[in-house]
């Protein structure tokens, strides 16, 4: 028994010819903020797609809880509270941003149909508790005032928060963050940034992949480093921002995150 | 009076029926977003099985009461068109999107096949002398019901899964929705609220024809449905009370445009020869109700419901 929430270990996975991760592994303490980072194409969303079972890997074993997953089609593995967002948002465009939210909910309503139907008592207080849960997620995401707006109509940053608002609602104890941050201006980031910390602290243990630097050095224990699908470093960020091939791995991209990186160097200095 | 009651009958017939199978569509098209174009054929199974369940069966096992016949004959009904239902979903619903609407396509003439080569129906006279169950009240009411059912699905956790699986199968997904069964129920529960639809109309109008099932009948469904608003089940009463009125309107259109044609040609605005082309435009009701339906759409892509949602918002403003 030890104590890793999650734990990948050996992981290949092959599209054609293509290895989008090459002996991959992780592993994320329960209750922390791991990362994960690398260039464009690097693998990072290949790794939450393993994990919630959208791919399967060649080869290789992902371990939630100390129960293998590989196998376990996606929808069971929403029941092993494993819960995640998005990078190309993905909210339930037609359904307001309540709606969104207690969509969440449909596994913990399961079986409760025919009560539900009929307004039953037992259903009706479960119900309503659930609605107080996402009144509470609407607030804890700062969503109160588009309560009952369409999802689609709120700007991006809301939308990413919505998404998370919605993921939390089926009470994770992992939860995976794919790239939380895109998109979003630097105040927006500072208040999602908080956002996280505070998930953190309802014993909800979270791995995230993003772009800024700052964001992750900020936020993640431990980081684990990807370029074209296998690990070039892991451990904390101190150690990471000092990295000689971290550093060539994204030297080598153009992507506007390299600025990020070099400030951060810089202000460690 | 009675007059109007005789002749308003009908169509008040028609439209609680047309409104039950537009709604039953609704769920599948607008809620859980699978085109089927079959929907009809569902319809025409729950027609036929009841109608094969009161004349055959129900003298044999001698139920004569007419309420527990009726009672038996919707069972019935929806069972076999779920079960029909139930054929076309389980292999259909691995289709995505347009094959989907591709295969059921297929499923209405199918079924309009069968009854056509089943002679001890009728064959393809269609099945004659089904006994007369429920009054235009009861089927108002039962179209009531069924409305107030599917409101109430939507907020079911089913009703939830069914529309997080229209909008982003994927996402649905990783929250723990199983979206094949979730499509598989969705549609087991439209098909046998057609086959309600369809016990209706055999034993109303003591006939049904196995041209019933086909295309035609389908697509109108869907239009009742698109008309009202995809996602919204009032919206498919409306669209199902468009769909039976307005050609009941249009029959009375060319009498009254008549009188203005003639006097129009009088003063030379109009070749008189135009006249007759101009009536006969006007009285074929299928080509005004398309391009009325045309219009409709071109104005209002959203239906009708988005216009309610339209003055809602405005109340709101101005509160
Ligand atoms: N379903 C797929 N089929 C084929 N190739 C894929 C598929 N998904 C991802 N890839 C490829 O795998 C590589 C890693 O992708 P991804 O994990 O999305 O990268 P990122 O680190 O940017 O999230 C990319 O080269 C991508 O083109
Ligand atoms: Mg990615």
């Amino acid at each position: 028994m030890n104590n890793n929430i999650l734990s990948i270990s050996n992981v290949t996975v092959k599209f054609g010819g293509l290895v989008a991760l090459n002996n991959f592994h992780i592993n994320v303490r329960q209750g922390g903020i791991s990362g994960v980072i690398g260039p464009n194409g690097a693998g990072k969303t290949t790794v939450f797609n393993i994990i919630t079972g959208v791919y399967r890997p060649n080869s290789g074993s992902v371990k939630v809880n100390d129960k293998e997953l590989i196998g376990i089609p996606t929808h069971v593995i929403a029941h092993h509270k494993v819960a995640r967002t998005f990078q190309n948002i993905r909210l339930f465009a037609n359904m307001s941003v309540c709606e969104n939210i207690m969509s969440g909910a449909c596994i913990k309503r399961e079986g409760t149909f025919l009560s539900s139907l009929f307004m039953l008592p037992n259903s009706y207080k479960k119900e309503k508790e659930l609605w107080k849960k996402a009144n509470k997620l609407l607030e804890f995401c700062g969503l109160e005032k588009y309560k009952d707006s369409p999802a689609i109509s709120l700007p991006y940053g809301m939308q990413r928060k919505l998404e998370i608002a919605r993921s939390l609602m089926t009470d994770p104890s992992l939860l995976l963050l794919d790239e939380p941050a895109a998109g979003m201006n630097p105040t927006e980031k500072l208040a999602l940034q908080e956002l996280v910390k505070r998930i953190s602290e309802q014993k909800i243990s979270v791995l995230l992949i993003e772009h800024d630097m700052r964001f992750v050095m900020n936020l993640c224990e431990n980081i684990t480093v990807l370029n074209y699908g296998s690990v070039i470093a892991e451990g904390p960020p101190e150690i990471i921002q000092t990295n000689h091939e971290v550093i060539e791995a994204y030297l080598g991209s153009d992507i506007e995150d390299d600025f990020n990186i070099k400030e951060t160097l810089n202000a460690s200095r | 009076m009675m007059d109007f009651l005789n002749y308003s009958q009908l169509p008040f017939i028609m439209f609680s029926i047309l409104a039950i199978q537009a709604m039953s569509l609704q769920l599948i098209l607008g809620g859980t977003g699978l085109l089927s174009l079959g929907h009809a054929a569902f319809y025409t199974v729950g027609g036929y099985t009841s109608a094969m369940f009161t004349v055959f069966i129900a003298p044999l096992i001698g139920i004569h009461d007419t309420t527990l016949l009726l009672i038996c004959a919707c069972l019935i009904g929806m069972t076999g068109a779920a079960f029909t239902g139930l054929l076309v979903a389980i292999p259909c619903l691995k289709l995505r999107g347009d094959y989907l609407a591709m295969a059921t396509l297929g499923v209405g003439e199918i079924v309009a096949t069968v009854f056509k080569n089943l002679d001890f129906v009728g064959g393809t006279r269609g099945f004659k002398d089904i006994p007369k169950l429920g009054s235009p009240l009861l089927i108002f009411s039962i179209m009531l019901v069924v409305c107030f059912f599917i409101i109430r699905f939507y907020k079911t956790n089913l009703g939830y899964a069914v529309r997080a699986t229209r909008d982003d199968e994927i996402s649905a997904r990783s929250l723990g929705i199983n979206i094949y069964k979730t499509k598989l129920i969705s549609f087991l529960i439209g098909s046998s609220l057609a086959g309600l639809a369809g016990v209706f109309y055999a034993h109303t109008l003591q006939f049904i024809s196995p041209d019933e099932a086909g295309f035609y009948n389908s697509v109108v469904l869907v239009l009742a449905v698109v008309i009202g608003g995809m996602y919204s089940v009032m919206g498919s009463i409306f669209g199902a009370f468009i769909i039976v009125i307005i050609p009941e309107i249009l029959r009375f259109i060319p009498q009254l445009i008549n009188p203005y044609l003639i006097f129009m040609s009088e003063k030379g605005f109009l070749l008189p020869s135009l006249i007759p082309v101009i009536d006969s435009i006007l009285s074929n009701r299928t080509l005004i109700f398309s391009v009325l339906v045309v219009i409709i759409m071109l104005l209002n892509p959203k239906g009708v419901a988005s216009l309610f949602e339209r003055i809602n918002k405005m109340r709101k403003t101005n509160e």
